[in-house]
């Protein structure tokens, strides 16, 4: 096997599994309205990094994984404790705010860093470094453990989607719920770059809610045509040698944008409902 | 002492207050039609008409046909948003917006891989350059920013009924494409002027977080408008000092204070006596850091001798970008080399120096292309430092082609491999060996 085939079949296969996760995970977020959790945890986790940067702990390393952990279990508390009371204002509102507090925590603390703007460009835009074997295994059991969690409970979580007061008990599933968001995010992110990590959550799931009201069916849709664009776009990006991140979340793109198209064209029946 | 902090504060306040005022307002739809993210996405999407006029037509390009491009991207967001808020019932209108800002993001992305300098926009786009506003800047937008609101002001009446209630609205007759279309393109309008002051994250946090403070107290439209407004300005005006004394990005710092005004008001309603005591420690913060003299008060990156490697605030980008620009106006050579400037240059000193400065991977790579054509052994010494610091992949190609040009060695390289691989270390160890031979 070439270099080439295998570095292909590398990035393609731990896109597919990944990918599995995030259409189900991204369906809960837009079917609930949150668009803006995944953006929190995101830069929450690159908050992490750069706290350890400022302690010695180098990019990469374990320690700096540990903090960025610590930092988007905290931000899955705070965006499962903090709703507004009133329904004047929407939950992504407050979700919204804790984002921008998140990025200015960041670009304050890359104030006092050496270099500290450098780190900061570099956890928004990843540094689409592809992965090894080893990782793609390490994310595959990790993605599954969540998975087998979020299959198990699975009743108990859907039930959290368009329910706008909160049952006694819901606040431990939410919390579950941003975790496995948190965890995933903290995975995922340093291989990927925050915007295709963002691309790969949204995308896929935006597509499948288009046509799809149920979730094993959704979740279906939205991985083959999320794994789909993907590949196409790995190809684009390897044979015109463009980078990978931002290649890959334009395929999505398109593949989204196709999609709403076809959904206009055919959902006549629907206006005005 | 306060003569100073006049000066630091007192256009960037100016500067401040506009923003406050338009921004506190259409907050408050944006708040009602549930759509957070669309300052954001407006603002990439923006970013990447700026980013393809400078590709397409060269950063020299005269002032109104640069505004073609990010006018034109405008008209059609603001279009799409409009038509898909009518006509797409299965997808929450902030979910095609969210996913509308990562494909914007993607695409600024790519092309400033192909644009020179392309970096300095991103952090730039982030955090803005209040703190060097010109009164130029102040003008102009201040001039886009009260037309815009004497069109908000006349139109009022129906962009409040379709934020209040879409369906309400289509069944009275409304033409809500239409009027979508007029408020999504002047929302453009305005988030573009004032993320250019401002940068991203301030323009957010004045949309959001006044209008959000607002609807925690009242319904009333008029007393929302009220607070969201006094609110922001007594944040800008508590940012900027802290931003000032403390030696902050200001920016970030006036966005930290609207959030704090939030975090007051939520304290406010938990318990007025929370509240109270909340907002009384942040105003003794603020009046000690007013009357002390405890920070620098100078721009960030003015200390020396800190013991620290000299860091590179995102502010400070540009004033040297306006130091080389006033320089060359003036016939004078700039003192220090610019990344614009790297094809160009002869210097190898100089070059060197960019290169330990610089640390975009896109501009790196451009400087040892030069070093590679200028000195051999001293490019292939610094594509050498440039491969081991793991750039990107398109910057690996890039730079092991280029260095295979000089030094046949260099097809030892594993690109897709990183630089602790075996076979890169053994490759870079066989090409310094080499190196070391020839002196």
């Amino acid at each position: 096997m070439s270099a080439a085939t295998e570095f292909f079949l590398l990035q393609a296969s731990l896109i597919a599994v990944v990918l599995v996760l995030h259409t189900y995970l991204g369906l809960h977020i837009i079917r609930r309205t949150l668009i803006f959790s995944d953006l929190v945890l995101d830069q929450l986790a690159a908050f992490g990094v750069l706290v350890g940067i400022a302690l010695g702990v180098r990019h990469g390393a374990a320690g700096s994984y540990a903090l960025a952990l610590v930092a988007v279990l905290a931000g899955a508390f705070l965006l499962t404790a903090l709703r507004p009371r009133t329904a004047r204002i929407p939950r992504e509102a407050v979700i919204g705010v804790l984002y921008a507090l998140a990025l200015v925590a960041s670009l304050l603390a890359g104030d006092k860093i050496a270099c500290g703007t450098d780190h900061v460009t570099k956890t928004l835009t990843g540094s689409m470094l592809w992965a090894t074997w080893p990782l793609v295994a390490v994310t595959a059991a990790v993605y599954a453990a969540l998975a087998a969690v979020h299959f198990v409970w699975r009743r108990r979580i859907i039930a959290l989607v368009g329910r706008r007061e909160r049952a006694p008990g819901d606040g431990g599933w939410e919390f579950l719920f941003f975790a496995t968001q948190g965890v995933v995010t903290v995975l995922i992110v340093p291989v990927a770059g925050v915007l295709l990590a963002y691309a790969f959550l949204m995308i896929p799931a935006g597509i499948a809610a288009l046509f799809r009201r149920d979730w094993g069916g959704a979740t279906l849709l939205g991985w083959s045509v999320g794994t789909g664009a993907c590949l196409a776009g790995l190809a684009v990006s390897y044979l015109a040698g463009l980078p990978y991140g931002p290649t890959l979340v334009l395929a999505l793109g398109a593949a989204f944008a196709v999609a709403l198209l076809l959904h206009m064209a055919t959902g006549r029946r629907e206006e005005g409902g | 002492m306060m003569d100073g902090l006049l000066d630091l504060l007192g256009l960037p306040l100016l500067a401040c207050v506009p923003l406050a005022l338009l921004l506190g307002y259409l907050g408050l739809h944006v708040l009602e039609r549930e759509i957070v993210f669309i300052d954001i996405a407006l603002a990439q999407i923006v970013a990447v008409g700026v980013v393809a006029s400078e590709v397409l037509l060269g950063a020299g390009a005269p002032a109104l046909a640069g505004q073609a491009f990010p006018l034109a991207v405008t008209v059609l967001a603001a279009a799409f948003y409009a038509v898909v808020r009518r006509r797409v019932r299965a997808l929450a209108l902030e979910a095609v917006i969210g996913i509308s800002y990562g494909v914007a993001a993607a695409a600024a992305l790519l092309l400033l891989g192909v644009a020179p300098g392309g970096h300095v926009h991103v952090q730039h786009m982030l955090a803005g350059s209040i703190l060097w506003a010109s009164p130029a800047d102040v003008g102009l937008s201040a001039l886009v920013f009260a037309l815009v609101g004497a069109v908000l002001f006349l139109c009022r009446r129906p962009i409040h009924r379709i934020s209040d209630d879409y369906d309400a609205a289509v069944r009275a007759g409304l033409r809500v494409v239409a009027w979508d279309f007029l408020f999504y393109f002047l929302l453009g309008v305005v988030v573009a002027a004032a993320v250019r002051i401002a940068g991203v994250v301030l323009v957010f946090a004045f949309l959001i977080m006044p209008a959000t403070l607002a609807a925690l107290f009242t319904e009333r439209v008029g007393r929302r408008v009220g607070i969201a407004w006094g609110a922001g300005l007594v944040a800008a005006a508590a940012g900027l000092l802290f931003a000032g004394r403390l030696d902050f990005s200001v920016g970030p710092a006036v966005a930290l204070f609207l959030g704090v005004a939030l975090g007051v008001g939520a304290l406010f309603r938990v318990h007025p006596v929370a509240g109270a005591l909340g907002a009384a420690g942040v105003a003794a913060g603020l009046v000690l850091l007013a009357v002390l003299d405890v920070g620098p008060g100078l721009p960030a990156g003015a200390q020396a001798g800190t013991g620290r490697p000299p860091r590179v605030p995102e502010a400070a980008a540009a004033p040297r970008d306006e130091e080389a620009r006033s320089a060359a106006a003036a016939g004078r050579q700039p003192l220090r080399l610019r990344p614009e400037d790297v094809e160009d240059a002869e210097d190898i000193v100089a070059l060197g120096a960019l290169f330990a400065r610089e640390r975009a991977p896109d501009v790196r790579a451009r400087i040892v292309r030069r070093l590679l054509a200028l000195a051999p052994p001293d490019g292939i010494a610094r594509a050498l430092e440039f491969l081991e610091s793991d750039p990107p992949l398109y910057f690996r190609q890039v730079v092991v082609e280029a260095l295979g040009a000089v030094e046949p060695k260099a097809a030892g390289f594993e690109v897709t491999a990183d630089a602790g691989a075996e076979v890169n270390r053994r490759t870079a160890a066989a090409i310094r060996a080499g190196l070391a031979g020839a002196k």
